[in-house]
C-alpha cells in the first residue's frame, strides 16, 4: 500500500482512538497498520513517528494557546517553545518503534509465503 | 534476522511505552509520566484554559430538589442562585471542587497523614508526624460529635453530594493537571474530609507547643529569671475585651502538676509557623464617615497558590451573603450579606498541653495513673507508599491523648482530639444567614476549635467581638511547662463558659478590634496562657482611637500599613545611646531619618532587623548559648524592647562568654558595628517574598514579589506569610466592599484566573465585591452553570 495511505489511517486512527483509549493506543495502531500495509523497515519507522509527530503537534497546538508549553518548559526546564514539540516527538518515537517492529514481522510473513 | 530485529524493536517500543507511562526516581529527581502528561488528547495540554473557553452548561442531580443557578461573574466568582440552603450548599461543593480540587484533595491529605501515598517516601516521616498528633484520630471523633446533629448534618451532605456530583463526572483528560503530574486520582469526598480541613486548620492556628522547651527554661534559669526572659504578660498590651467582666472571680492556686527536671529535645512536629496570625476591627457609626459601621479583616496565613480562599456568593429566599471560604466546608468564614459582615482572627489561647507518660512495661502497653497501671489503646497506621512497600507504625493513645514522641514520651492534650458538642460548620452556614447580633452570637457559638476572635458589624449600628471558641479552664501557669500525667487532677477542669468568653459589644471608644493580642485584661476571671502577638493589636488602637471620622481610604490605608510599633519602641532607646563614630555613620542618619515604614524600598528596614537581631542575640547570649545543649524557647522581641527600656543596668547585659563585663550602651553599640560591615540591602531584595504551589513547583509559583510589610506591621507580609485576604465592608441600606487576595478563583495553573488578582493585592489595591440579590444584577458573566433535579 502507498505510504500516503498508511500515513493518513495512523492519522485517523490515533485521533479516534485516543478519545477512547489511553495514549499508548498509538503503539498497537502503528504496529498493526505497518504490519497489515508490508511497510519496508525504514517507512515502518519513519511514516508512523511522522504521521503521530504530526498529529500531537497539530492537537497541542489546537488546545494550547502557548500557557501550558510554557508551564511544561519551567517545569522540564526546557525553552517554552521546545516543548510541544518534544510532546510530539515522544508519540513518535513509541509509534515509530512500534511501526518498525510491525514492518519487520511484516517481511517475514512475505518471505514464507513466497518460500 | 528480521524477526530478530522486529522483536528488539518492539522491546524498544514496549520499554518506551512503560517508561513513559509510569514516574521514576531518577537520582533524587521525580520525573512523571512523561507519555500520560505530555501526550495532547488527556495530558496537560488538555488543562489549557483560554478566556473564550467559556461556555453555559447544565447538570442534573438527584440530590438537588430545586433548580439552581450559578453565574460566574468576570472575576470567576460564582454567584449561587438556590430555592433553598441545602441546594445551595450542594452548589457551593461543585463549585469548589470544579476549581480547586486537587487542593481539596492535598490539604485534607495532609492531616490525614496520607501524603506519602501520592509524593513518594519523602513524605513518610511527615505522615508519621501527623498521625503521631492524632488528626485522623481527631476528625473521627468530630464525625461522631456531628452524628448527633442529624438536621445540621444535612447541610454538610449536601455539600459533599456537590463535591463528589463533580469528581464522579470527571473524565481524565479533565483532571487538574497537578494529578496528572503526580499520576494519582482524585478520590470520592467524604464528610470526613470537612472534619479533616477543621483539624487542618486547628494545626495551624492552635498547634502552637513550647511546653518543652518552657520546661528546660524554668530549670535553667530559675523561676526569677524565667519571669524575666520569658514574662507573662506584656505590661503595653491593650486586650481585645478590656472588661468589666461581670461573672465570678475563678482565678484558682498555682498549678502543682508542671515538671521541669527532665531534659528533653524538642519534638518536630508540624505546627502553627510564626508569622500566622490576623487583623480585624469593626467601626461605629459615630466614628465613621458614613453613619454605620464599618469592618475590615485581613487573616495571615502561610500564603499558596491556589490561594488559601476561595470566593463565592450565595443567595436563597431567605438570605444573600458573600465573602471568602477555605476550601472543604459548607458556608462563608469571612464575609458580607446585605446586613451584617464578619470576620475572624485567631486566639492565642494555649490549647494544647503535653503529659508526661511513665511505662510500667518494655512494650509500652501500660502506664500509671492514679498510682494504677492502665492500659494504652494502640492504634497501627498504615502508611502506604508511592513505589515502595507500605510502613507501619504505633500510635499510643492514653487517657490525655497520643504519644507524639518515643523518646520524649509525652502525650499530647489537644483541643483538636476532642468530639465537638456543637457542629463547627453551623457556625459559617448559619452565620452568613443573621441579620442582628443575638442571632449570630448564637449560631457562631456552635465554633468550637480552632477559637477566633469573630468581629460582627451591622447596618443597625452594632457593632462586636467575641472570643469565640472553647478555652480551657487552668490554673496559674499550667500548661506553661510540661505536665505530670501520672495525676488525672492535673487535667484541663473543665471550659470557660462560652458566656464568660470575654467579649465586647458596642463600647464607647466607638471601635472593637483584634490582632492575635491577649484576649482580656489581667483582672479577667480565668487564667490563660498563650502566644500572643504583641505589636499590631496596639497598632490597631493607635490609629482607631484619636480618629475622628474613619473612611474608607483610611480603612484601605491601615490594612496596607507597613508601619512597626516594634521599629519606633527600639529605636528610641538604640539610636541615642550610638556613641562617637557609629552615630555618625551613614547606616545612623538613614536609621534617623526612617519613619519605621517596611516599604518594598526601604533600607533602613533591613538596617533595622539586622541590628535588632543582633543586639537580641548578644542580649540573651545566656539562652542562645546554652540552646546548643538544651531546647530552649527564644525570647520574644517585645521583651527584648521592654528590657531596655525599662532597665539600665542588668545583669543580662553582660555577654558570658567575655571577660568584660558589657552595658546596655556597649550591647547596642557592639550590634551596630557589626551591621556597619554589611551591605546596604533593600526590603524587597533581603525579603525575596514569594507565593508557592503547593507542591513547591516553582513552574506553578510566584517567585519574584517586591513586597514591603513585616510580622509586627498591620500589613504583616513575610517572605511566605502574610494577608491572605483583605477585606473592607461599609454597611448600609446595601453593603459596599472591597476585597482582594493574592492568587485567584481557579487552582489551573494553566487558567487566566489562576493567580489573576496577585498584581492588586500586591499594589494594596481591592475589587469592588457587588452582592447581586438576582443573577440579573451581574453585569458581566463568564458562564452560567444550570444545575436540576434528575428524577
Amino acid at each position: 500500500m502507498k505510504n500516503s495511505i498508511l500515513f493518513v489511517s495512523i492519522c485517523i486512527l490515533t485521533v479516534v482512538c485516543s478519545l477512547v483509549a489511553p495514549w499508548w493506543v498509538i503503539a498497537p495502531i502503528a504496529f498493526v497498520v505497518a504490519y497489515l500495509g508490508k511497510m519496508k523497515s525504514a517507512a515502518g519507522f519513519g511514516v508512523p513517528f511522522l504521521a503521530v509527530f504530526g498529529t500531537w503537534l497539530l492537537a497541542i497546538y489546537l488546545s494550547d494557546n502557548g500557557v501550558v508549553a510554557e508551564l511544561m518548559g519551567k517545569l522540564l526546564l526546557l525553552p517554552n517553545w521546545s516543548t510541544p514539540i518534544l510532546s510530539a516527538c515522544l508519540g513518535g518515537l513509541v509509534a515509530g518503534f512500534f511501526g518498525l517492529s510491525g514492518a519487520l514481522f511484516s517481511y517475514r510473513r512475505k518471505t514464507w509465503v513466497n518460500g | 534476522m528480521q524477526k530478530v530485529l522486529g522483536i528488539i524493536s518492539l522491546i524498544i517500543g514496549l520499554g518506551l511505552v512503560y517508561f513513559f507511562n509510569n514516574s521514576h526516581m531518577i537520582g533524587e529527581k521525580p520525573v512523571p509520566p512523561i507519555g500520560k502528561l505530555l501526550n495532547p488528547f488527556t495530558g496537560a495540554w488538555q488543562n489549557s484554559e483560554k478566556s473564550t473557553d467559556y461556555s453555559d452548561f447544565k447538570l442534573t442531580s438527584e440530590h438537588i430538589k430545586e433548580e439552581v443557578t450559578i453565574v460566574f461573574d468576570d472575576r470567576m466568582v460564582p454567584h449561587i442562585y438556590a430555592k433553598n440552603l441545602q441546594d445551595a450548599l450542594f452548589a457551593q461543593g461543585y463549585v469548589e471542587a470544579y476549581h480547586r480540587l486537587f487542593q481539596m484533595d492535598i490539604s485534607t491529605r495532609s492531616p490525614d497523614g496520607k501524603l506519602a501515598e501520592i509524593l513518594g517516601p519523602n513524605l513518610v516521616e511527615y505522615d508519621k508526624k501527623q498521625r503521631r498528633l492524632g488528626l485522623g484520630f481527631a476528625a473521627d471523633n468530630a464525625l461522631k460529635g456531628w452524628d448527633n446533629f442529624p438536621e445540621e448534618l444535612k447541610n454538610v451532605d449536601a455539600y459533599t453530594a456537590g463535591v463528589n456530583h463533580f469528581i464522579d463526572n470527571l473524565a481524565p483528560k479533565d483532571y487538574p493537571i497537578e494529578y496528572k503530574l503526580l499520576d494519582f486520582k482524585p478520590s470520592s469526598w467524604t464528610n470526613r474530609h470537612s472534619a479533616l480541613l477543621l483539624k487542618a486548620m486547628t494545626q495551624t492556628l492552635a498547634g502552637y507547643e513550647n511546653d518543652i522547651e518552657m520546661s528546660n527554661a524554668l530549670r535553667v534559669f530559675g523561676k526569677e529569671d524565667f519571669g524575666l526572659i520569658y514574662p507573662d504578660r506584656n505590661p503595653k498590651d491593650i486586650p481585645i475585651a478590656e472588661g468589666p467582666y461581670n461573672y465570678a472571680n475563678e482565678r484558682t492556686d498555682s498549678f502543682k502538676g508542671a515538671i521541669t527536671s527532665l531534659n528533653l529535645p524538642s519534638i518536630q512536629r508540624p505546627r502553627s509557623p510564626d508569622g500566622v496570625g490576623s487583623n480585624n476591627w469593626a467601626v461605629s457609626g459615630s466614628k465613621s464617615a458614613t453613619g454605620l459601621p464599618m469592618l475590615a479583616n485581613d487573616p495571615h496565613l502561610g500564603l499558596s497558590l491556589p490561594s488559601v480562599w476561595y470566593e463565592i456568593a450565595i443567595t436563597t429566599p431567605e438570605f444573600s451573603a458573600q465573602g471568602v471560604t477555605l476550601l472543604g466546608m459548607p458556608g462563608i468564614m469571612i464575609g458580607f450579606n446585605e446586613n451584617i459582615a464578619w470576620g475572624e482572627t485567631n486566639v492565642g489561647h494555649d490549647v494544647s498541653d503535653y503529659y508526661t507518660v511513665k511505662w510500667t512495661d518494655k512494650s509500652k502497653t501500660r502506664y500509671m495513673l492514679d498510682g494504677q497501671q492502665k492500659k494504652a489503646d494502640l492504634k497501627i497506621e498504615k502508611i502506604l507508599v508511592k513505589g515502595e512497600k507500605v510502613v507501619f507504625d504505633t500510635v499510643r493513645y492514653t487517657v490525655w491523648g497520643p504519644v507524639v514522641d518515643d523518646e520524649a514520651n509525652v502525650a499530647l492534650r489537644w483541643i483538636a482530639h476532642d468530639a465537638a458538642p456543637t457542629p463547627e460548620f453551623m457556625a459559617f452556614v448559619n452565620g452568613m444567614q443573621c441579620d442582628n447580633y443575638d442571632d449570630y452570637l448564637k449560631s457562631t457559638a456552635a465554633f468550637y476549635a480552632p477559637a477566633q476572635n469573630f468581629i460582627y458589624a451591622d447596618n443597625k449600628n452594632e457593632i462586636g467581638i467575641r472570643i469565640n471558641g472553647s478555652l480551657p479552664i487552668k490554673k496559674y501557669m499550667q500548661g506553661v511547662t510540661i505536665t505530670d500525667g501520672s495525676r488525672s487532677e492535673n487535667g484541663w477542669s473543665g471550659f470557660i463558659p462560652r458566656n464568660a468568653n470575654p467579649q465586647e459589644r458596642n463600647p464607647k471608644r466607638g471601635y472593637v478590634s483584634s490582632a492575635n493580642q491577649y484576649s482580656a485584661m489581667e483582672d479577667y476571671p480565668y487564667y490563660y496562657n498563650g502566644n500572643f502577638e504583641p505589636y499590631r493589636g496596639r497598632t490597631v488602637h493607635k490609629y482607631l482611637a484619636d480618629k475622628k471620622v474613619v473612611d474608607l481610604p483610611y480603612m484601605k490605608s491601615m490594612q496596607n500599613s507597613t508601619y512597626s510599633m516594634l521599629a519606633e519602641e527600639a529605636l528610641a532607646v538604640m539610636l541615642p545611646r550610638l556613641n562617637g563614630k557609629a552615630s555618625m555613620h551613614a547606616y545612623a542618619k538613614e536609621l534617623a531619618k526612617w519613619d519605621y515604614h517596611y516599604d518594598a524600598s526601604s533600607v533602613a528596614a533591613v538596617l533595622f532587623d539586622r541590628w535588632f537581631s543582633t543586639f537580641h542575640e548578644m542580649l540573651w547570649d545566656e539562652v542562645y548559648a546554652h540552646n546548643k545543649k538544651v531546647a530552649l524557647p527564644e525570647p520574644d522581641y517585645w521583651v527584648t524592647v521592654n528590657t531596655m527600656e525599662s532597665m539600665n543596668t542588668s545583669k543580662f547585659y553582660d555577654v558570658a562568654s567575655t571577660s568584660k563585663v558589657e552595658s546596655l550602651d556597649d550591647l547596642i553599640n557592639q550590634s551596630f558595628s557589626i551591621v556597619m560591615g554589611l551591605d546596604r540591602l533593600k526590603l524587597s531584595e533581603s525579603k525575596d517574598a514569594q507565593i508557592l504551589h503547593l507542591t513547591r513547583l516553582p513552574a506553578f509559583s510566584e517567585m519574584e514579589l517586591a513586597l514591603g510589610g513585616t510580622k509586627y506591621s498591620l500589613n504583616a507580609m513575610q517572605q511566605k506569610f502574610g494577608p491572605s485576604w483583605r477585606m473592607i465592608v461599609l454597611l448600609g441600606k446595601t453593603p459596599e466592599a472591597y476585597g482582594t487576595y493574592p492568587g485567584g478563583q481557579s487552582g489551573n495553573p494553566a487558567s487566566p484566573f489562576y493567580k489573576n488578582r496577585i498584581s492588586t493585592w500586591a499594589k494594596g489595591e481591592y475589587d469592588k465585591l457587588v452582592l447581586a440579590r438576582k443573577s440579573s444584577e451581574i453585569s458581566t458573566s463568564l458562564f452560567t452553570i444550570h444545575i436540576n433535579h434528575e428524577k
